[in-house]
């Protein structure tokens, strides 16, 4: 096969070189070849020319190996150690070459086994092959122990095994060289898996080639490496990990696989803390002098990677029915609380998205490989839950979960993941679930891929399905997955979707949703900017949500009353210490602009309600003040989004503020406006005039000054984005409320 | 509505300034094109005061411009105009118009 220069062939025409994927085809197709019930002495012929001078570094191939053995053999060994694809083509055909049985009755197998260990180990007298030959030696050895016959391979069973644990246990430079490549780890943990279950295989054997004694060594050895592995950095090596431990752990009898769950289930629960109502953290043996149940976990110190290695062997153990009834208690808490795991790297990026997968996995693996009454008597009274649900049987407890995590996920992949473990899980178990089918029909695999449908449309559609699933989607809302999140426009949309789950049972639930909202500002840091913009732009969605309810429901309600009062309260937020302080809103550092929209969509909203509907009690007019403070500072802001909602602010406060306090604010903004002419401050004030124009009455003088002031910010000489605001004022402030 | 105010959007439909960023006086002129929208849609059914025909002038003018998103604009307004305009010779193929 020429490789690299064209030159002519037996026929004589000349021949392109070829390329890699030629090369990896006719690989294959020379290993499919290899498939042939004959001798290959019969195929053989004498001219068959032996492409490179390689065989060299074999121990002495015996002298009646048939010739296109030795070309075979020769292109292999050329194709094996390449760090191209040809090697997983060119590892078959060495792998087939060898346990051919014409040619382990030449003593191949050995010449090959001897050859790859001395490959691998390293010697004083050469230098350290390259890394790539080494994991081309690795996936031979993968690839021989996978393919073989039981009998052929049981004496390389010892042998290779201590080699491949000298790999991975010594400190010499060369071996470090090879364990700094995810593909050789990889690969080492697929060989040893292979041999344990061999290993397991040969012990029940009569003839016992391998000692009782020996397999225990290799069993330990191996399922330690597996367990250590899975907290690797690279994902290839948890996969292959995971895979492989649960692989072995259904081959071991029924008490020591119990161990190795156990193992894993113990991991789990190192570093994790509890956390009390005020925000502050205990160990799990403090927690468990307390109520356990009424704390929630904690896993921001957890090891990510090690939680993803550990929950994907779950989902392989319980995929394979492993674990006994008996375990599922405690495999569930680790599911569920995987299902709601985020970290974030130093860099900000997310690293929880892979264990919230595997959580998916696993669930979707216990719905299928479990029956109904199994998953029924499971008793989740020790279980606590990250959406706060009442106690509920487990397949109704996991399905309330996942539709929490299918609606308000931030990653589209785990929403899906979510939503087919929900289909899995109430299509094997019927009449389990509330509301099964229709469940299924709304949080469908395509409607919540995009986030804001599903966050909005989806949760809406299922909370109406049946009450138990309408207070855990508000909790998860409330946390790090809705107004918690670390986006901006997440935030905006929870806050929408609050807004519309707010309207569920009409009033009551409006009362609910602003209970919440209210505890959760308080309960969070004062630097917590991000938090705190999601939560106050929640509570402006709540109140606009109940003031359109207002005008299509009866108003006579008794629990009507209960919310206007409670939205009177929430003027007191100003005069609290989780109100907006001055620097919230000037300080660079304290993101201000963030700050700036959340209160000035809040002051539109309480304002909008204090004006429109007829009430007893009276907004106190320190607190109308305060308000005012703020909102004055928010206007000085330039971010459109600020700008905006500020303007609304501005009109909707205008109509609770005496006359005078009106032409206050109004002459204050032309001094602003004036004092920042030429300079690129201003947009908010112009925004605002045009904003309150209407608010005053039809011949007043502060008209004609508010429209001799913007056609004065028209002038060619100001920056043009505020000339550009100031010509939309006029269009759409002014136009439409002058005659 | 004055004939001073209607003297001032003449100006902006008129805005051509430019700078080192290129033609910053197209978003005044997109703006002003949305006011003579609101004022087509006042005075409709009533009396055409005379700025009027200023302002249909620059956005006829506007209509036939270079940068695509002021034409677009201004020839959206002027067709809502010409639907019912009396003075003008009808829209031909008008409900090719329509169902595209």
């Amino acid at each position: 096969m020429p490789a690299e220069t064209q030159n002519r062939s037996v026929s004589g025409i000349l021949v392109q070189p070829l390329s890699w994927e030629e090369r990896y085809v006719m690989l294959l197709w020379l290993s499919h070849l290899l498939l042939a019930p004959f001798d290959l002495a019969s195929l053989s012929s004498d001219d068959i020319p032996i492409p490179h001078d390689n065989l060299g570094m074999l121990t002495a191939i015996p002298p009646d190996t048939p010739r296109i053995a030795q070309a075979i053999l020769s292109i292999s060994l050329r194709y094996v150690v390449t760090p191209s694809k040809e090697r997983e083509a060119a590892t078959i055909l060495l792998a087939r070459l060898a346990l051919r049985s014409d040619m382990q009755r030449l003593g191949l197998l050995n010449i090959l086994t001897d050859w790859a260990f001395s490959t691998l180990h390293p010697s004083l007298s050469r230098p350290p092959p390259p890394v790539y030959t080494c994991i081309g030696v690795l996936s031979f050895l993968a690839r021989l122990v996978a393919s073989g016959q039981v009998e052929d391979l049981a004496p390389l069973v010892v042998p290779t095994f201590d080699q491949i644990i000298r790999i991975a246990q010594s400190d010499s430079a060369a071996y470090e060289n090879i364990r700094s490549s995810a593909s050789a780890r990889k690969t080492m943990i697929k060989v040893l898996r292979t041999l344990a279950t061999l290993a397991l295989t040969l012990a029940d054997k009569i003839d016992g080639q391998v000692s009782q004694s020996r397999v225990s060594v290799i069993l330990e050895e191996s399922i330690d490496y597996f367990l250590v592995a899975l907290a690797d950095k690279d994902t290839p090596v948890r996969f292959a990990a995971s895979k492989g431990l649960a692989i072995v752990a259904l081959k071991l009898d029924t008490d020591m696989a119990a161990e190795v769950v156990e193992a894993v289930i113990g991991s789990l629960d190192e570093n994790v803390l509890y956390e009390k109502a005020d925000g502050s953290l205990v160990t799990v043996f403090e927690a468990q002098k307390q109520n356990i149940k009424a704390l929630k976990r904690n896993l921001t110190t957890v090891d990510a990677q090690r939680w993803h290695g550990l929950i994907l062997t779950l989902a392989h153990l319980l995929f394979r029915r492993a674990p006994p009834p008996g375990q599922l208690p405690e495999i569930l808490q680790s599911l569920v609380s995987g299902l709601d795991f985020e970290q974030r790297s130093p860099t900000g990026s997310s690293i929880g998205t892979g264990v919230r997968d595997a959580s998916c996995f696993g669930i979707w693996a216990i719905s299928r490989k479990y029956t109904t009454e199994e998953l029924q008597s499971v008793d989740t009274s020790t279980i606590t839950l990250p959406t706060e649900q009442e106690d509920n049987s487990a397949l109704q407890m996991l399905a309330v979960e996942l539709v929490c995590a299918a609606c308000v996920d931030p990653s589209g992949n785990i929403r899906r993941g979510a939503s087919a473990a929900l289909q899995e899980l109430i299509g094997r178990h019927p009449n389990t679930i509330l509301e099964g089918i229709p469940l299924v029909q709304i949080v469908d695999y395509h409607a919540v891929a995009r986030r804001s449908r599903a966050m909005i449309e989806v949760a809406k559609g299922a909370a109406l399905l049946d009450s138990s699933y309408w207070s855990p989607l508000v909790n998860s809302l409330l946390l790090w997955r809705g107004v918690g999140s670390p986006d901006a426009d997440s935030r905006r949309t929870a806050a929408t979707a609050l807004g519309v789950l707010s309207l569920q049972k009409s009033y009551t639930t409006i009362n609910i949703v602003l209970d919440r909202l209210r505890s959760r500002l308080s309960n969070i840091p004062h630097n917590d900017v991000e938090a705190r913009h999601g939560c106050v732009l929640a509570i402006a969605a709540t109140v606009d949500a109940f003031l359109a309810h207002r005008e299509t429901s009866d108003q006579t309600h008794p629990e009507a009353s209960t919310v206007i009062k409670k939205v009177l309260h929430l003027w007191e937020i100003f005069d609290s210490s989780y109100g907006p302080t001055k620097n919230d809103l000037t300080q660079q550092s304290a993101r201000p602009e963030l700050t700036a929209e959340a209160t000035s969509r809040l002051i539109a909203s309480i304002s909008r309600m204090a004006a429109t509907i007829a009430i007893d009690a009276t907004v106190p007019e320190k607190l109308i003040e305060k308000a005012l403070d703020v909102l004055l500072l928010c206007v000085f802001r330039g971010e459109d989004t600020v700008i905006d909602a500020s303007s609304e602010a501005a009109s909707q406060l205008f109509r609770i503020i005496p006359l005078g306090k009106q032409v206050e604010m109004i002459q204050g903004w032309f001094a602003n406006i004036h004092a920042s002419w030429k300079s690129a401050t201003g947009r908010g004030q112009i925004s605002a005039l045009g904003a309150v124009f209407h608010r005053l009455p039809a011949d007043s003088s502060g008209r004609q000054f508010i429209i001799e002031e913007l056609f004065r910010c028209t002038t060619d000489s100001e920056f043009i984005e505020k000339q550009v605001a100031a010509v939309k004022c006029l269009s759409t402030g002014i136009l439409p409320n002058i005659g | 509505m004055s004939e001073d105010i209607a003297a001032h959007f003449v100006q902006f439909l008129n805005n051509y300034t430019t700078d080192r960023r290129g033609d910053i006086g197209s978003f005044i002129r997109i703006e002003a094109i949305q006011a003579v929208q609101i004022i087509m849609d006042k005075i409709k059914d009533k009396s055409i005061p005379a700025y009027f025909q200023d302002l249909l002038g620059c956005l006829c003018r506007l209509a036939a411009e270079k940068l695509d998103k002021v034409r677009f604009q201004a020839w959206t307004c002027l067709e809502k105009y010409w639907e019912n305009a009396t003075d003008l010779p009808p829209l031909q193929r008008y409900e090719d118009l329509v169902t595209f």
